[in-house]
């Protein structure tokens, strides 16, 4: 037996009067365990929230995921990621999925002071700390007590942006095995949000790179003045209607926005000669199209915009091959180019221009049904009656963009009660 | 050899007034050759009276504790956790099981893992060894002698002969075998033993088909049939009251005496101390 035989009741008064001599231990044991599993827990965690950053490419998603991550894996209350914008010497986050955002400016508060310095600001109790600007919480009525703020850095050594963990569940501070938690969440972030930021600047140079293309070809002529950007809207109204979405409305918009771009390299005195131009002139004025394809097809286009080029090149194709600069018919003129034919026709007639006033609208669908079948596509057609209402509205938020009476070129508009022969000539040589 | 019964119940713990005298605590004995040295069987809930016991006791310091699991069904592991001798860094515990297809240290570690218990099993701070046993085992552990069967039960399980001081006692707890129709394995492992602690968790009139458990008078047969001196009644069902394990205790010294005299029948209880 046990040394002495126990006496049970003696026991029970003994374990009941105090801590027995082996509870440190066993506190002790409890507290590796839990440690052993937050580290694997966090271990875990941090792995697929990596592989999960590693898909998402807008930035959005990242902040919130990222936020998710922080909450969860520091027990914290709240947790807000703040993206460093150079630019305007801003931080800036969303302040919940939805709504607006916040900006904070660089070196104010402690988010806006570790984006400057890089240093992470570990505050127990934020009320006692003269850094913590209470306001947000006055406004709120939330208690702010643990802070801890991290600088994410991005592959430059340059801060790119703030991790910030609010209240610890349980009344202790953020630790140190925090800090190196999100060290290791950071790394990763770092790398996430700084593609997102190459994928969003790689967009943005493209979108402004083609309007840049559009606007000067557009600048050489006043009385075609926002042309392309009108043609770009009606041809995205009538691919809706035809039922193009994702991809193909942006190849569409694109070589909408480009069609006229070989028009940069047709001389002055045929592209703004007031009045008819003769054979020859319509001739070289035709080279136009041609150029356009010439000109796109030397950029190189994202991959999936690669047929952008030829899209724009014929969208002076007719429908019974009479067009230029192939002579293709039907089926061989890709959908995008029929479509971009009838946005071009349908602004060369509802657009004033120096040679005829703005014809309304259900005159100008009247000309466009009469073209329809040698000229234009009956699909097409079909789409652009069909979506009606949507072009009307297009055409009255577009109307700030005609050429307005004065504009070179723009002085002789003569009021056309009916279709002249010039009219036709204009619709068919639309341009 | 002594033995000392810290939990006699089956099944789960019975606390109330209707289990005062025979105790409410799960599988555990404890067993001391001559010299003292300690050999458990069973970490059922009794276990963690015992270690309370040991930790004021008084006894030897640190602890040397070797622990034979039956299985590991909850009322035979229970008190594992709970055993305060496992908190301290000085001593040492060997635990020792039926070999199955997983590790006896991956199994017992299952169940203190999280969200089962706080304490991982290798965080616990005594100085732990697991290991394993099969049917017909003829080992030394300590100054014990233990011999093994494997039993006829819904979990793998053994059944333990121990042997000290020229003595004998056999630990069979959750064994059907006396229904399973094949030869009783238990009959020649408690051959000519002074003490065996044998299954009864249920009468003819309630016993339960494949749950894994003996009757009372299977367990008179075993005793019968090994020549056994005293056979102790264990692994009481949980809804046996005082009064109904004092009459299974009358009717079973009574039919057992019918059959071989002198054959001594008693029913475990918490507290009892026999000398083998």
């Amino acid at each position: 037996m046990s040394g002495r035989p126990a006496d049970r009741r003696s026991t029970e008064r003994r374990t009941a009067a105090g801590a027995p001599p082996d509870a440190a231990d066993r506190r002790a044991a409890e507290r590796r365990s839990r440690e052993r599993r937050t580290a694997g827990h966090r271990l875990e965690v941090i792995l697929d929230v990596t592989r999960r950053l590693m898909s998402v490419t807008d930035l959005d998603s990242l902040l919130h995921l990222m936020a998710e991550a922080t909450q969860e894996l520091l027990a914290a209350d709240r947790a807000t990621i703040f993206i460093v914008d150079a630019d305007r010497g801003e931080l800036w986050s969303r302040v919940a999925l939805g709504t607006g955002e916040i900006r904070i400016p660089l070196g104010t508060g402690i988010a806006g002071s570790v984006a400057q310095t890089g240093d992470v600001i570990n505050i127990p109790d934020a009320y006692a700390d003269a850094r913590f600007n209470p306001e947000p919480d006055q406004l709120s009525g939330y208690q702010t007590k643990s802070l801890l703020t991290y600088p994410m850095t991005g592959q430059e050594g340059r801060v790119i942006g703030v991790f910030q963990a609010v209240n610890k569940h349980g009344s202790g501070p953020f630790t140190t095995a925090d800090e190196e938690t999100l060290a290791s969440l950071a790394a990763s972030a770092a790398v996430a949000v700084e593609n997102a930021q190459l994928v969003a600047e790689q967009k943005q140079l493209w979108q402004t790179l083609i309007e840049t293309l559009a606007m000067t070809v557009d600048a050489r002529d006043q009385q075609t003045a926002g042309h392309s950007q009108r043609v770009t809207r009606y041809a995205d109204v009538i691919g809706r209607a035809m039922g193009l979405r994702g991809k193909d409305l942006e190849k569409l918009r694109a070589a909408a926005l480009l069609h006229d771009y070989g028009k940069i390299a047709v001389r002055d005195k045929f592209l703004q000669k007031p009045g008819k131009l003769d054979d020859a002139e319509f001739e070289y004025m035709k080279a136009h199209a041609e150029k356009t394809g010439e000109f796109l097809a030397h950029l190189v286009f994202p991959r999936d915009m690669r047929d952008v080029p030829v899209i724009a090149s014929q969208h002076h194709e007719r429908m019974d091959g009479k067009g230029y600069p192939k002579g293709l018919a039907a089926d061989a003129i890709v959908l995008g180019a029929r479509i971009v034919a009838a946005a071009d026709v349908f602004d060369a007639l509802t657009a004033p221009r120096y040679y005829k006033p703005a014809y309304p609208l259900d005159k100008t669908l009247e000309l466009m049904d009469e073209m329809t079948g040698d000229h234009l596509d009956p699909k097409v057609m079909a789409a652009v009656h069909a979506a009606k209402p949507h072009l009307e509205a297009a055409l009255a938020a577009l109307k700030h963009t005609w050429p307005k009476p004065g504009d070179e070129g723009m002085g002789t508009i003569q009021e056309a009660a009916g279709l002249s022969e010039r009219d036709r000539a204009a619709a068919k040589g639309s341009s | 050899m002594k033995v000392r019964f810290w939990g006699t119940r089956g099944s789960i713990p019975t606390p109330g007034p209707r289990t005062v005298r025979y105790g409410g605590n799960t599988a555990c004995v404890e067993v001391r050759d001559s010299t003292g040295a300690l050999l458990v069987l069973d970490a059922g809930t009794g276990l963690r009276e015992l270690g309370i016991a040991m930790m004021n006791g008084g006894g030897r310091r640190p602890f040397d504790v070797d622990l034979l699991i039956s299985h590991l069904h909850w009322d035979h592991i229970q008190g594992i956790p709970f055993f305060r001798p496992a908190y301290d860094p000085k001593s040492r515990l060997r635990i020792i099981g039926p070999k199955q297809s997983r590790t006896m240290k991956e199994l017992l570690g299952m169940g203190m893992d999280d969200p089962f218990f706080p304490v991982d099993i290798d965080d616990l701070p005594v100085q732990l060894s697991i290991e394993e046993m099969t049917d017909g085992s003829d080992e030394r552990v300590g100054p014990f002698r233990v011999h093994s069967s494997t039993l006829f039960h819904p979990s793998p399980a053994l059944a333990y002969r121990v042997e000290a001081d020229g003595r004998s006692l056999v630990y069979a707890t959750d064994t059907e075998d006396a229904f399973s129709g094949k030869p009783n394995p238990v009959i020649p492992l408690s051959a000519d033993a002074n003490t065996l602690i044998h299954d009864a968790q249920f009468l003819p009139s309630d016993f339960k088909a494949t749950w894994g458990h003996s009757t009372v008078d299977a367990a008179i047969d075993v005793a019968v049939k090994a020549r056994v001196g005293r056979l102790v009644l264990y692994h009481h069902d949980p809804d046996r009251s005082d009064d109904a394990l004092d009459r299974i205790g009358r009717d079973a010294q009574r039919t057992a005496s019918e059959r071989r005299p002198g054959l001594e029948v008693v029913v475990a209880r918490e507290g009892l101390e026999l000398e083998i």
